[in-house]
C-alpha cells in the first residue's frame, strides 16, 4: 500500500517532465524599441526555440485569431551538440495612434500543440517625443585615429551642431542658483572624437547634484540635452571659454563600422555670468544671506513659566519664495538686540525642517536672568532680488516668566556676566560655574542582575498551564491504572484461595479456604471492611447475606453431623461455585 | 525499581521544573558586563561632582551611551527597572526632561510605588510645568496587587502559587485529604487572580506613552492635516495610544484633556514597547 502511494507521488512529481520533455518550444515576441513611433508601422521580432526536428511554418503564426505574416529572418543552431535552435522570425503591425498600447498574445502551432508568447504593453511615443536611434556617446571609449578607423571615400551622411544656454535669474546674486545646458542636434549616427564643455566643469559656482541627460526628437534631428544645476557662491564676473564638440558619422554594415571622411564639429563662443554683490547701501546687521521674498514668524514651544537656566524651546518659520530652501540661513539671535547677556544659545546647530514653501527652525536657548520678562522681538532680514532692496522683519516679542531657581535664589546654574569694562573680554559660557545642588535621588549601582529579566517573571511561565494540566492528567490515569491492577490481584487472590478449596479433599481445609474466599471476596467486592470479620457479623441482606447463610449452613452440618453439605457431596461445591461466582459478577461489582 | 521511580509523581514535578529552568540558567551564565556598569556609574558620579559645565556634560554623556547601550544589549523589559531609573537620572541630568519622564515611567512600570523613582518623576514633571497625578485611584486600590507588583513580579507569583497548587492537587490524587484540596483551592484561586492580573495588563490595560518632543496634534495620519489644536501637545505629556498606522509612522492618541489626534512617531515612545 506505501510502495502505491510511493509510486503516485512520484509519478506526479515527474509527470510534467515527461510530457513536455519531447517538444521545448518556447515562443518570445518583442517590437523595436527604437521605433515605436505614432503613424508608422511597428517592425518586431518573434524568437522561436524548438528542437530542430520540430517543423516551424510560418504561416502558422496567430495572432487575435488571425493569421499573422511573419518573415523567416535566420535559423541559429546554439551548439553542433545541442539538438535546440532558435528561429527568428520578423513581423510588422500597423501603425498605431501614441499611448500606451498592448502586443497580444501571438501563438504558433508546432507539432500537435499550440504555443504562446505572453502578452506584453509598450509605448507608441508621439512624433515630437520619439527616441531617436541610438545616440552617440558624451565620452568617446577610445579617440580614433585615421590609422584605427576604417576611413572611407564614401560621403556618409551627419550632421552635428552644439548651442549652449545658461537659465537663471538675472541679476544673479551669490546663494541663488542657475543652470548651464548644452544641446547637441545631430542627424545620423556620429562617433564624437572631441568634446570641450568647460560650462559643465561650472569653475566658481557650487554644482547641484549631478548633471541631467535627455534624449528627443525635434523635426527631422535628434537632441540630446545635458544640463547641470549651479550655485553662485561669491560676487564677481565668471568668464568660460569656447565650447566644442567633433565628430565623425558612421555606419554599420555587415558588423564592421565604416566613418565617413569629413569632421563634423560646432563650437560655441565663449560665455560669461556675473554674480551681482549684494548692495552695501541698506544692508541690516541681520542680513545673512537670505535671497528672496519671505515671511517670518516665531512660537514658543516650550513653557513660559521657567527658572534661570531652564531650556527654551522656539520655532523660527520662514515661508515664502526662494531658489533653494536648504542653504536658508536661521537668523543669528545671538548679537540681536535684548538677547545678549540675557539668554544663551545652545552650541548645537537649530534642527531645520523644510515642508512646501517654508522652512522651520527650532532653536534652543537659556534665560540667564529673572530679570527677563520677554522672548525679544527677532529680526530676520532678506534680499528681495525683484525690488534689489533689503526687507527686514520683526517678530512679536513673546512674554515668559523666569524664577529664580528654587534652592539656591543667590546662585545661578550660569553666572551673570559682569558689565563689559572697554577692553574686558566677555565670560565664556565653559568657565568654572557653581553647579545647583542635586535635586533628584540618586542612581542606583547596578549589578548584572539588573540587567537581566526577573526570575519567573516572563511569559515562559505560561508553560506551567500546559504542564500542569499534562501532570494531573498523567497522575489521575496512573491512580486508576493502579486501582485497577490492585482489584485484578485481589480477584485473583480469592479466586486461587476459591480453586485450591474446591481441589482440596481434606474437609477442614476445605472449609477454612472456602471461607476464607468467600470473606476475601466480599472484601474485594468492598461488601465488608476487612475478611477477617467474624461470620457473625456479616450483614444479613445482600451478597454477604448470601455467604453468610451459606456458611453458617456449612458450619452447622459439619457440628451438628448432619450430611447435607459434605466435601464429597458434589452439590456442596456446585452451591459453593455459583455462589462464587454470583459474588464475581460484573453487575455484583 | 527504575519503573517505580518513573511512574511516580514527584518524578514528573522535579523533570518538569527542572525543564523549565534551564533556559534561565543559560541565560544567566553568559552575562558579562561588570565593566560597563562600573563605568556608567563612576562617569554618572563624577558628571554630579563636576565642576564645570564641559565636564559635566561629558560625563553624563558618556554615562547616557554606557547605559543605553546596556539598554539595547539585555532589554530588561521584564527586570526590576533599576537601569531604567538610572537612564531616566541621566536624562534629567543633561536636562532632557521629556526623555527622564519617558524612562521613569518605565522605571514605574517595573518598580510600582517606588519613592525614589516617584520622587524623581515628580521633580521632572515639575520642570516640564506639568501637571500629572501619580495618586493611585480608587480601582488601582480595591486591585491593589494590581498596581503594587509589576507584570513580572505578578507573572513569578503566578508562577509560584500554580506550582503550589499542582503539588498540593497531586497530592491530593494519591492522599485524598480534605485540608489537601482546600490548601490546593486556596493556592490556585491565588495564583489565577494573578494570571487574570497579567492578561489584563498585556491584552487590555491601554497603551501609554509620553510625548519626547513637542507634537502638533493633527486630524489624520499626517503632516498635510489639519493640527486639532494650534498649541503642540508638550513633550514630557503621558498620553494613550489608541492606534498605530500600518506603517508606525503615525500614533493616534488621547491626550489626558481628553483630545484625540496623530502624532508622528518621532515624538512619542511608547513607555512599554
Amino acid at each position: 500500500m506505501v510502495k502505491r502511494y510511493i509510486a503516485i507521488f512520484l509519478a506526479l512529481i515527474f509527470f510534467p517532465f515527461i510530457c513536455f520533455s519531447d517538444d521545448n518550444v518556447q515562443i518570445h515576441a518583442e517590437l523595436y524599441p527604437y521605433n515605436i513611433t505614432e503613424n508608422k508601422p511597428l517592425p518586431g521580432t518573434i524568437e522561436v526555440t524548438h528542437d530542430k526536428n520540430v517543423e516551424i511554418d510560418p504561416s502558422n503564426f496567430m495572432m487575435k485569431g488571425q493569421p499573422l505574416s511573419v518573415t523567416l529572418v535566420k535559423n541559429v543552431q546554439i551548439s553542433p551538440d545541442n539538438p535546440l535552435m532558435v528561429s527568428i522570425f520578423s513581423f510588422e503591425l500597423p501603425p498605431q495612434p501614441a499611448g500606451l498600447r498592448v502586443l497580444p498574445e501571438i501563438s504558433l502551432k508546432a507539432g500537435n500543440k499550440t504555443y504562446k508568447t505572453f502578452s506584453s504593453t509598450f509605448e507608441v511615443l508621439s512624433s515630437s517625443q520619439a527616441a531617436p536611434s541610438p545616440p552617440p556617446s558624451t565620452k568617446p571609449k577610445e579617440q580614433p585615429s585615421p590609422s584605427k578607423l576604417e576611413v572611407t571615400n564614401q560621403n556618409i551622411p551627419g550632421t552635428l551642431q552644439l548651442k549652449a544656454e545658461v537659465q537663471g535669474v538675472k541679476p544673479l546674486y551669490p546663494g541663488q542658483r542657475l543652470k548651464f545646458i548644452y544641446y547637441y542636434y545631430y542627424k545620423g549616427d556620429i562617433g564624437l572624437t572631441k568634446e570641450d564643455l568647460p560650462l559643465l566643469d561650472a569653475k566658481g559656482f557650487l554644482k547641484v547634484g549631478e548633471k541631467e541627460i535627455k534624449d528627443y526628437t525635434q523635426g527631422e534631428m535628434s537632441v540630446r540635452e545635458i544640463s547641470q544645476e549651479v550655485e553662485a557662491i561669491k560676487p564677481g564676473h565668471f568668464s568660460f571659454p569656447p565650447s566644442i564638440v567633433e565628430g565623425l558619422a558612421y555606419e554599420v554594415n555587415e558588423g564592421e563600422t565604416e566613418y565617413g571622411k569629413k569632421n563634423l564639429k560646432s563650437e560655441v563662443p565663449a560665455t560669461s555670468v556675473d554674480v551681482e554683490p549684494f548692495p552695501s547701501e541698506g544692508k541690516p546687521a541681520s542680513f545673512n544671506g537670505a535671497v528672496g521674498e519671505f515671511t517670518f514668524e516665531d512660537a514658543l514651544l516650550s513653557t513660559s513659566q521657567i527658572h534661570v537656566g531652564d531650556k527654551i524651546e522656539l520655532s523660527l518659520k520662514i515661508s515664502g519664495k526662494t531658489s533653494d530652501w536648504t542653504s536658508l540661513p536661521p537668523p543669528e539671535l545671538c548679537c540681536q538686540p535684548g538677547f545678549s547677556g540675557l539668554f544663551t544659545l545652545s552650541d548645537i546647530p537649530p534642527k531645520e525642517e523644510v515642508k512646501g514653501n517654508s522652512k522651520t527652525f527650532i532653536v534652543e536657548l537659556r534665560a540667564l536672568s529673572e530679570e527677563i520678562k520677554e522672548i525679544p522681538s527677532i529680526e530676520f532680514s532678506y534680499f528681495d532680488p525683484n525690488k534689489r532692496k533689503y526687507i527686514a522683519l520683526q517678530s512679536k516679542p513673546i512674554p515668559i516668566t523666569v524664577k529664580s531657581n528654587p534652592k539656591s535664589a543667590s546662585e545661578s546654574l550660569f553666572n551673570t556676566p559682569p558689565a563689559n569694562e572697554p577692553g574686558t573680554p566677555a565670560q565664556l559660557p565653559d568657565s568654572p560655574a557653581k553647579s545647583s545642588p542635586i535635586e533628584i535621588l540618586g542612581n542606583y549601582p547596578l549589578d548584572t542582575s539588573d540587567l537581566n529579566n526577573l526570575f519567573l517573571g516572563t511569559w515562559w511561565t505560561l508553560w506551567l498551564l500546559p504542564f500542569g494540566a499534562a501532570l494531573i492528567y498523567l497522575q489521575l490515569n496512573l491512580k486508576r491504572e493502579k486501582e485497577e491492577q490492585n482489584a485484578k490481584i485481589d480477584v485473583k487472590g480469592s479466586q486461587e484461595l476459591f480453586d485450591e478449596a474446591i481441589e482440596n479433599p481434606d474437609p477442614a481445609a476445605f472449609h477454612q479456604k472456602l471461607k476464607e474466599a468467600l470473606l476475601l471476596c466480599l472484601f474485594e467486592r468492598r461488601d465488608i471492611s476487612s475478611s477477617d470479620v467474624p461470620l457473625e457479623d456479616l450483614p444479613n441482606e445482600g451478597k454477604a447475606g448470601k455467604v453468610k447463610a451459606f456458611l453458617s449452613k456449612i458450619e452447622e452440618s459439619r457440628y451438628t453431623g448432619k450430611q447435607d453439605f459434605t466435601v464429597e457431596d458434589g452439590k456442596l461445591r456446585d452451591e459453593a461455585k455459583a455462589l462464587f461466582k454470583d459474588l464475581q459478577s460484573k453487575e455484583s461489582i | 525499581m527504575i519503573k517505580k521511580i518513573i511512574s511516580s509523581p514527584i518524578f514528573f514535578i522535579i523533570a518538569g521544573l527542572l525543564i523549565a529552568l534551564v533556559p534561565f540558567l543559560i541565560v544567566n551564565f553568559f552575562n558579562n558586563t561588570e565593566s560597563q556598569l562600573k563605568e556608567a556609574y563612576t562617569s554618572y558620579t563624577a558628571g554630579e561632582n563636576a565642576k564645570t559645565l564641559g565636564e559635566r556634560k561629558d560625563a553624563f554623556n558618556r554615562a547616557l551611551t554606557l547605559y543605553t547601550s546596556l539598554e539595547k544589549e539585555n532589554e530588561p523589559i521584564y527586570g526590576d527597572g533599576k537601569l531604567y531609573y538610572n537612564i531616566g537620572n541621566t536624562y534629567y541630568q543633561l536636562e532632557e526632561y521629556p526623555w527622564a519622564i519617558l524612562y521613569y515611567y518605565r522605571a514605574l512600570s517595573l518598580m510600582p510605588g517606588n519613592e525614589k523613582v516617584l520622587n524623581n518623576l515628580k521633580m521632572a514633571l515639575n520642570k516640564m510645568k506639568i501637571s500629572q497625578s501619580l495618586e493611585p485611584d480608587i480601582y488601582e486600590k480595591i486591585f491593589f496587587f494590581h498596581s503594587t507588583y509589576s507584570l513580572p513580579e505578578r507573572l513569578r507569583f503566578f508562577f509560584l502559587f500554580g506550582v503550589l497548587s499542582l503539588v498540593l492537587l497531586s497530592a491530593y490524587i494519591w492522599r485524598p485529604l480534605r485540608i489537601l484540596s482546600a490548601l490546593a483551592l486556596f493556592a490556585g484561586t491565588i495564583s489565577l487572580i494573578f494570571f487574570v492580573s497579567t492578561i489584563f495588563t498585556h491584552y487590555i490595560s491601554p497603551i501609554e506613552a509620553v510625548i519626547v518632543q513637542p507634537a502638533s496634534l493633527h486630524r489624520d495620519a499626517g503632516d498635510q492635516y489639519a493640527e486639532v489644536k494650534k498649541e503642540p501637545v508638550a513633550a514630557g505629556t503621558k498620553v494613550e495610544v489608541l492606534a498605530i498606522t500600518s506603517n508606525g509612522k503615525w500614533l493616534k492618541i488621547l491626550t489626558p484633556d481628553g483630545i484625540l489626534g496623530y502624532v508622528s512617531n518621532a515624538q512619542i515612545r511608547l513607555i512599554q514597547e
